[in-house]
């Protein structure tokens, strides 16, 4: 037995804070293993912070299968804010951090992790507010879309995890300001705070990195970043939540209201010019999003090639089609703004009918790819994973979809291709079982 | 009960002033002071080290059994008070945590009289509560260490390896007289690879000494309780098997539409489904993989796609293997030289399975967007008329062989399964497949615990996809048996004999039927196991036998008394219209929470009573509201079919129906009644109630 090993199931990695990162570190948590749980973002949650509802159930993103350790009763699910993971006693959390260095050893990892300062306690933040009440400097807050603005000290989201005010280095004072420092009872601030090396060695690592969504900047077909009335799936989503930007209501930047969105699929998948893959995905949440637009008595348009909503996810067809959402199959070749009636168009031809339209529209909804995340090359690079084309893991048919080439390594969520909840739940768990299986077996009584 | 000299410990947190400055903590002292009863104590930061420290030394010192924080939501540090002071001895049932942040000083900043009103009245409450909580029995839970696995296909093999592996004794039932089901064909016509995993999975469970198997075997019946069920066998073992966790791995098969008259399934020798072509492209088939009927090969071949599925006179789901399966078939015809067409309404190949699709279509394989309206044998050809979307036009099409793609469906006999089991007794008729407790996060557990749901039981999965949730359901089923802390706290519902009526009104509408009867002594008996403390059967016990732990009618009548006494009491100027609210703890709760930590304002005539589940609100609940002074009693749940009892919420809402009839005969408006759903996301919801409640009353009082 090697001697950094402590006696007891080996120490588990996790990398990334999301969905998948959170449900592993749980699981395997209440099974008696330590579990470090590293996020690179100041608080944990991933893109469940910013997408309000998830299919299939149409209820909170913000949603964590109970610990069976810290909850012996009282329902199967908690909500983000009292998951309890930061009582757990398994579990250690290191939100700003990144693995930045390792060296496999024989039946373990030594890592080296890099943790940038939050510059606030977190083991003191009471999230009393009185920081950001003195903070002089403003700035758009990229969490609202930059609709509204947070300042320089401020709480990364409403169910931030752990419980703590951060501050934003790029635009803060220091000590040429240094007021949130004298107005924080508990001491909690401290501005001189670096960054942090910390090594440690583990049995198991878990990439649970998850996904991004495609900038699609670069197809200037759409106007993406040129036009304002272009968003994304994933910013419609911030604007549909009751606590965005816009209190769930679609709005123009005016303030005037929204009377036509048109969604077009598949933008930067199944193309061969960036991604040749099917983004899985993004037909049900675009079906999703338009009941939700069609509560607010707007026109849903549906530009699309095929609409892919696997098993019960059809329902989100059905009712749209009953809902008066216009699905039009066809290609979209551009959109167009007049410059002097500063209306939008959407010029798509209709393979049904075989009609040319230019349909005006308040609101372009694109559905990006969901392309793998930042960092993941840099990690696969230090790990030795391989991966697809695409910065995701390939997996046989004929297995589990959990396994990379590297032994002890392993992948769930979306890091691994693009997925939905309920299978990132059961990859993590499945996780959890193959890590298992690796320690020696349990013995049955209570676990510590 | 407390003893008679037993004093209570209250500790105001004032959060760093934030619950300070706007909850007048002096005013609050003064006032508890005057209880002899009671210990007051003020501090800053209860929650971290300082406070955890200041809190144990003055218990200790004050000898104190029963404690309450007046602090922030108990949703962010009950967990950790109750560990804290668990080291000093204290039960964790003699702590309450009062909500006086999230809900009281954050949403109320421009009414700090009124809200320091509120504080008392709820530590008042708090008081009565914790002044007659039980301590909660702890039961250890030994479930045998042994499951049985329903179905012997790869699902089943994948879950009995993953628990074979951490000492689990493992029994496999299988129906037909060989186990590895659908996929031994699939994978030997996918490839080498594909099958090679295939053959490693067979032989690891075949070689496994933890793992038995009964072939040609179906379940009998089940009986016992979680953790120790007996289940007999039908089959070549006619056997009783004792075991701890049952998981069903029964898996799906393909729809058989002879009743799909148009497709000319079973009628014309070359129509077939996709399960009939697997069998002819099976190496080991009875054509040595190549696609011939009587003797000869097919020029054309037409895939005919969602045959019986996204169709309202059968499935209305989507089958989701089909475009998969009908390209990855039409692409090795392709190889054997055969023509191929697929008619389709939209091709679903997720993510990397789009490679196919352009694959075949570079060999050549035609797309056809239609609906197939009629098949018809002709001479020597099948002719097909196929409905053109684009233009509405019909055109007939000749081929040889048709591959239907039925639907996927759940296997025969599983409604048996499911009464057997006495699992999804409420299954939605559209979708016969097992139903998952919770679908977005446990796809692995049945409504009923003990019982577990594994692979394309639950939906169509491909390969990878049932190998992963294999090992997913295994992990829970591991954690069930293994993790023995879960079961312990015993906050169950518990009957007294002597009030108990025989009604059997509990026994009906438990929704885990945790409750039994005994016949012979004419009583209901609860099944410790089963009850998770949902208070439906104290709700509805019309002689108050039975009760929930620490939820007790007597818990909550004082606790309502408490809340609005103290409020009338207190606010002897400015009487205002009071609402009592009956809050779920999960995600009603939630929203409530959230309104304050988003500092959304509503106006502080709310008092809070929280209670696990709606379901345990009852009539006599809401009379007493009105009793003791509540102007409107609301009622706030999680949303219809997301009930964390399964269906608190449902019974909730007949009781709250029912108890609109009782006020209208007694002279009191209905619409001083109401249930409100939310989500824990949405808690603007919250404040419309609020806002819909306090409308009512300013209007009702304008009629009076």
């Amino acid at each position: 037995m090697n001697e950094h090993v402590t006696s007891g199931p080996p120490p588990v990695l996790v990398i990334g804070g999301g969905i998948a990162g959170i449900h592993v570190a749980l699981e395997l948590g209440d099974f008696g293993s330590p579990v470090c749980l590293i996020e690179k973002a100041p608080t944990l949650g991933g893109k469940a912070l910013q997408l309000f509802r998830f299919f299939p159930t149409d209820d909170c993103a913000l949603c964590v299968s109970s610990s069976d350790r810290l909850f012996s009763r009282g329902g199967f699910r908690k909500c983000f804010y009292r998951c309890g993971i930061t009582e757990h006693p398994n579990i250690e959390l290191l939100t700003q951090t990144q693995l930045v260095a390792v060296e496999k050893l024989k039946s373990e990892f030594k890592v080296s992790l890099e943790r940038q300062p939050r510059f606030v306690d977190v083991k003191k933040c009471i999230m009393c507010d009185k920081c950001a009440d003195v903070c002089p400097v403003k700035v758009p807050n990229p969490t609202n879309l930059n609709l509204d603005t947070r300042k320089a000290i401020y709480l990364p989201a409403s169910q931030a995890i752990p419980y703590s005010y951060i501050i934003d280095p790029n635009t803060c004072l220091f000590e040429e300001c240094a007021k949130c420092v004298e107005v924080c009872p508990t001491n909690a601030i401290d501005i001189t705070e670096e960054r942090e090396t910390i090594e440690k060695t583990f049995g198991s690592i878990v990439i649970a990195t998850g996904f991004e969504e495609f900038d699609p900047s670069p197809l200037k077909e759409y106007g993406y970043g040129m036009f304002d009335e272009v968003i994304t799936q994933l910013q419609l989503a911030r604007m549909l939540d009751p606590q965005g930007p816009t209190k769930g209501k679609l709005l123009k930047k005016d303030g005037a209201p929204i009377k036509t969105v048109t969604m077009l699929q598949c933008v930067g998948s199944r193309d061969k010019r960036l991604n040749s893959y099917c983004s899985s995905l993004c037909c049900t949440y675009a079906l999703k999003h338009s009941l939700l637009i069609r509560e607010q008595e707007i026109d849903v348009n549906i530009a699309y090639m095929d609409i892919r909503t696997p098993f019960i996810y059809e329902d989100y067809f059905s009712r749209a089609r009953d809902d008066g959402v216009k699905f039009i199959k066809g290609r979209v070749s551009h959109i167009e703004k007049d410059p002097v009636t500063q209306k939008v168009y959407v010029h798509v031809s209709d393979i049904q009918t075989e009609e040319i339209m230019d349909l005006e529209t308040d609101l372009v909804v694109l559905s990006a790819a969901l392309v793998s995340s930042k960092g993941i090359k840099k990690l696969a690079e230090m790990l030795g994973l391989e991966l697809d084309d695409y910065g995701f893991f390939p997996t046989p048919g004929a297995k589990e979809s959990i396994y990379t080439n590297i032994e002890n390594v392993y992948v769930c969520g979306a890091a691994q291709e693009p997925k939905d909840i309920p299978s990132t739940i059961e990859q993590a768990n499945a996780v959890s079982m193959a890590i298992l299986r690796r320690n020696a077996p349990l013995q049955s009584g209570e676990v510590k | 009960m407390t003893s008679e000299n037993q004093r209570i410990g209250v500790f105001l947190c004032s959060c760093a002033s934030k619950i300070s400055e706007t909850v007048d903590y002096n005013a609050i002292i003064d006032y508890l002071s005057k209880n002899e009863d009671l210990l007051v104590e003020q501090h800053d930061t209860a929650c971290l080290s300082n406070g955890l420290e200041f809190l144990k030394e003055s218990i200790r010192k004050n000898d104190l059994e029963r404690v309450i924080i007046a602090a922030c939501t108990p949703k962010l540090f009950e967990t950790r008070f109750k560990t804290e002071l668990q080291q000093i001895g204290i039960s964790p049932d003699f702590v309450e945590i009062t909500n006086l942040r999230e809900q009281c000083a954050l949403p109320h900043k421009q009414w700090p009289k009124e809200a320091t009103t509120k504080a008392i009245a709820q530590i008042n409450a708090a008081i009565q509560k914790v002044s007659l909580a039980s301590s909660v029995e702890k039961k250890m839970f030994s479930p045998l260490e042994s499951v049985l696995i329903i179905g012997g296909g790869i699902g089943g093999l994948q879950a009995a390896l993953d628990l074979a592996s951490n000492g689990i004794e493992v029994s496999i039932i299988e129906r037909s007289p060989e186990i590895g089901g659908r996929v031994r064909k699939i994978t030997r016509i996918r490839g080498e690879e594909d099958y090679k995993a295939f053959q490693e999975l067979l032989e690891s469970v075949t070689a496994s000494p933890q793992i038995k198997i009964f072939t040609s075997s179906e379940v009998k019946s089940v009986a016992g309780v979680p953790g120790n069920y007996k289940v007999s066998i039908d089959g070549i073992n006619t056997d009783v098997l004792n075991v701890g966790a049952i998981l069903v791995a029964t898996g799906m098969e393909e729809f058989k539409p002879f009743s799909l008259k148009e497709f000319g399934y079973g009628l014309y020798q070359k129509v077939l489904i996709q399960s009939d072509l697997v069998n002819l492209l099976d190496p080991e088939g009875p054509t040595n993989g190549k696609v011939l009927i009587n003797g000869e090969q097919p020029k054309k071949v037409l895939f005919i796609q969602c045959v019986g599925s996204r169709d309202s006179r059968f499935n209305e789901y989507c089958s989701k293997l089909c475009c998969y399966s009908s390209i990855k078939n039409a692409i090795l015809l392709r190889e054997q030289g055969i023509d191929a067409a697929i008619s389709f309404i939209d091709i679903r190949t997720p993510y990397a399975y789009e490679d196919y699709y352009e694959q075949a279509r570079k060999l050549g394989v035609q797309f056809l967007h239609g609906r197939v309206s009629n098949i018809e044998q002709a001479a020597n050809h099948l002719s097909v008329e196929l409905e053109n979307s684009f233009t509405g036009e019909i055109i007939t099409l000749d081929t040889d062989l048709v591959v239907l793609s039925s639907a996927m469906v759940v296997r025969a006999g599983t409604e048996d399964l499911k009464e057997q089991l006495g699992i999804n007794r409420e299954s939605s008729q559209k979708r016969n497949f097992f139903h998952p407790l919770y679908r977005k996060i446990k796809t692995s557990e049945s409504d009923s615990k003990g019982i577990f749901l594994c692979g394309s039981a639950v939906e169509p999965m491909f390969i990878k996809e049932t190998l992963t949730h294999a090992s997913a359901t295994a992990f829970k089923a591991l954690k069930y048996l293994k993790y023995t802390i879960f079961q312990a706290d015993l906050l169950v519902s518990k009957i007294e004999e002597e009030a108990c009526d025989g009604c059997k009104a509990c026994v009906e509408l438990c929704p885990f039927e945790a409750i039994d009867f005994d016949e012979a002594k004419d009583l209901a008996v609860i099944n410790d196991l089963k009850c998770e403390g949902c208070g439906v059967c104290t709700a509805i016990c019309p002689t108050g036998a039975a009760q929930l732990t620490n939820y007790e009618r007597d818990i909550l009548f004082r606790q309502i008394e408490a809340l609005l006494s103290t409020k009338k009491a207190l606010e002897v100027d400015i009487p205002s219209k009071t609402i009592l609210a009956f809050v779920c703890t999960e995600c009603a709760y939630g929203s409530v929470d959230l309104a304050g930590i988003n500092n959304l304002q509503y106006p502080p005539n709310v008092l809070v009573v929280s209670v696990p589940c709606i379901g345990r609100i009852s009539l006599l609940n809401i009379l007493k509201a009105f009793v003791e002074g509540a102007d409107a009693v609301m009622l706030a749940s999680c949303p219809e079919e997301r009930c964390q009892y399964l269906r608190g919420n449902t019974i909730a809402s007949l009781v709250v129906d029912f108890t609109k009839n009782i006020l209208n005969e007694i002279g009191i408006d209905e619409n001083r009644v109401e249930l409100f759903s939310m989500t824990s996301s949405e808690p603007n919801k919250f404040i419309d109630a609020v806002r819909e409640m306090n409308k009512r009353l300013n209007y009702l009082i304008a009629e009076t």
